[in-house]
């Protein structure tokens, strides 16, 4: 795994040190709030409803369970004992005390991780595929090229203060689980015609209040121009983003405003002066950052496993499990583990310090010490013996990590809502809550079959609402809260946002209201295989809305 | 009818003036008048013990206005998921 290298820490630590100065300056009323807001924000924290809120990045989702037991510790002894994993693939601490934030801040430094790029108008943390360097069909590896934008990008001194926020995310296999066609800069690795590694570079996707799906600028990139094109990129959405307007300063709205030909042609032009100079990636460079994510000793191991097989023979809660949260890994014997955050009946993505830290173990017992964070809000334990699944089981079943949900009706997407963030209209983890309750039974659930749901407390779209295959907005109206539900959307390849519905409906008919869609699906499938977003994308969303409305 | 609200400066508890300081009981709140726009000048002119102050609306005692109902509810009780970690918390260890 990357190690932060001496220069690196160096930053970090007098970064700490001097927000230290600065809180020690406010609470003695040295400075003012107005003074200390940007401060403080530079540094992941936030003012909440009920408290601050820290937030802290996890460069492309990969966490070591040491660094994943400082998670806990710091929610143990600073928070209230959780924290709750977002779809930045970010941590979030929801009540932390000012005066301790340094402290904590120092104790994340002693393991190499820190808050900087969560918050501004900066290149913000990259996200990446989560099973990265663990699926047979990976191109390249994502963390590689993810880190090497991070590099490049903290603290890049004619990017900090951008027109908006800008969010990368990059994809390394067939299959796209970073969602990277609706971020600000979207990078899917493919294979090019002589072997090598090329991307497909996307621009100007993103939810939030005017949505995107991504066109595609380049379709071909050589991973050596990697660097230049998006300098490239970043240097004319610099130059002509809107800064008047902060509803209109995202890349997005740019790319939209000239068309993608206009928007490729400027690119073109600005990259034309950094192509083939400092900007290049060498190939010793990508080597040594390679050299960091060198795969772990893998056993020689058959691909069939007759513990495996044996234990999945005897026991049922097992077995259903290794249907849903297991996943094929690219060495013979091995498995992904998907570790869901989404127990019934509780918030999605929170993790308490005590599960925080029994993950932590067995990834290092079972996977090589690793452990993801996936921006569904579940973890994951990338390489695990197949032999080893059922022990790997049995602890996270006792941990309550083991419902056996992943990519299941239950396993919903919800932002903090109204119950802990300040830009909320309305709630969103109690009504994920009221639908995983809903439909309990694993059964069901199972016999659905993937359907993803999406929940975000207001426009700002951070759960993901719009790429829902169903979306729900909370809305407020005149003081009680509302949803908007969406149907159809998608956040893989084939990317598509969803359509807007009538009406918005009150938060106790949402559960009802989502059953009955679940139950047209169900009536007019043409059998199990036809997944939710199939059956959507054959018959329209008439049906579906029809089902929506129809007792209301 | 008004009221005074904020977030505290040290750990940004829910706060309301309640005529002589500050508390995190919303039924303690003062019910304010014409001195509500003056106490809010003066809570924004020295944000030191509190951050972010407004004028509340209220319709009685201890209940905010129903057009900010389903926000201000919250504020006031907490969070209505993780009930355990409500209010009255207290970190169990401190390493
Ligand atoms: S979508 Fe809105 S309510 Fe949800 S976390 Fe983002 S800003 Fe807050």
């Amino acid at each position: 795994m990357y190690r932060y290298d001496e220069f690196d820490a160096a930053i970090v630590r007098e970064r700490v040190a001097e927000f230290r100065d600065q809180v020690e300056r406010r609470l003695r009323g040295e400075l003012t709030e107005d003074q200390f807001k940007p401060l403080r924000l530079m540094n992941g924290l936030y003012l909440q409803l009920h408290a601050y809120m820290l937030r802290v990045a996890i460069p492309y989702g990969v966490l070591s369970s040491r660094q994943l037991e400082r998670l806990a510790r710091i929610a143990r002894v600073y928070d209230r004992g959780y924290g709750h994993f977002t779809t930045r693939q970010n941590i979030q601490f929801n009540w932390p005390k000012l005066g301790d934030v340094p402290r904590i801040l120092e104790e994340l430094a002693e393991v190499e991780m820190h808050a900087i790029q969560t918050s501004g108008n900066c290149i913000r943390n990259v996200t990446a595929d989560h099973f990265a360097a663990a699926v047979a069909d990976e191109v390249d590896d994502p963390r590689v090229w993810s880190e090497i934008i991070r590099q490049w990008s903290t603290f890049h001194p004619e990017f900090s203060f951008l027109p908006r926020k800008f969010k990368i995310a990059v994809a390394g296999a067939p299959e796209d689980r970073a969602a990277v066609q609706v971020h600000d800069v979207g990078l899917h690795i493919r294979r090019g015609a002589d072997g090598s590694a090329r991307f497909v570079v996307y621009v100007g996707g993103g939810q939030g209040r005017t949505p995107f799906v991504a066109p595609a600028i380049h379709d071909d990139l050589p991973a050596e121009h990697l660097l230049s094109y998006l300098e490239a990129i970043l240097r004319v959405y610099n130059r002509y983003g809107r800064r008047d307007n902060m509803y209109k300063a995202r890349i997005k709205i740019l790319v939209s405003a000239l068309g993608i030909a206009q928007f490729r042609k400027e690119v073109d032009e600005e990259w034309a002066h950094l192509k083939d100079g400092a900007l290049t990636v060498p190939a010793e460079e990508v080597a040594r950052i390679r050299a960091y994510f060198a795969p772990p000793p893998f056993k020689t191991l058959p691909a069939r496993s007759a513990a495996f097989e044996q234990a999945k023979a005897d026991h049922k809660r097992f077995a259903r499990w290794t249907r849903t949260n297991v996943h094929p890994h690219k060495a013979p014997g091995y498995a992904i583990v998907t570790v869901s955050l989404k127990p019934i009946g509780q918030p999605p993505g929170d993790a308490t310090a005590d599960q925080m830290d029994a993950a932590a173990a067995l990834a290092r017992a079972y996977s090589f010490d690793e452990i993801r964070v996936t921006h569904e809000q579940n973890l994951v334990l990338p390489h695990v013996e197949q032999d080893q699944l059922f022990e790997v089981w049995k602890a996270l079943d006792a941990a309550g990590l083991a419902t056996p949900n992943v990519g299941l009706i239950s396993d919903i997407i919800a932002c903090p809502g109204l119950d802990y963030c300040d830009l909320a209209n309305a709630r969103s983890i109690s009504v994920a809550q009221a639908i995983a309750e809903t439909f309990a039974d694993l059964d069901a659930q199972e016999k659905i079959g993937e359907l993803k749901i999406k929940i975000s407390g207001c426009i700002n779209a951070c759960g993901h609402h719009h790429v829902g295959h169903i979306g729900i907005l909370g809305v407020d109206k005149k003081g009680e809260e509302f949803y908007q539900i969406l149907l159809g959307g998608r956040a893989d390849e084939r990317a598509r946002l969803g359509e807007i519905t009538g009406r918005g409906l009150p938060g106790e008919a949402i559960p009802d209201a989502i059953a009955r869609v679940v139950e047209r699906y169900l009536s007019l499938r043409l059998d199990e295989r036809e997944r939710f977003i199939d059956a959507f994308e054959r018959v329209g969303a008439q049906p579906f809305e029809e089902a929506l409305y129809a007792s209301v | 009818m008004k009221t005074l609200t904020a977030n505290r400066l040290d750990d940004g508890a829910v706060v309301y003036w309640d005529g002589a300081g500050w508390t995190t009981d919303i039924s303690a709140a003062a019910l304010l008048g014409a001195e509500a726009d003056g106490l809010l000048q003066q809570a924004l002119a020295a944000e030191t013990v509190v951050v972010g102050p407004y004028l509340l609306d209220m319709s009685g005692p201890g209940t905010p206005d129903k057009r900010v109902k389903s926000r201000e509810t919250i504020r006031a009780n907490g969070p209505t998921v993780q009930t355990e970690f409500r209010a009255g918390f207290k970190t169990p260890v401190r390493a």
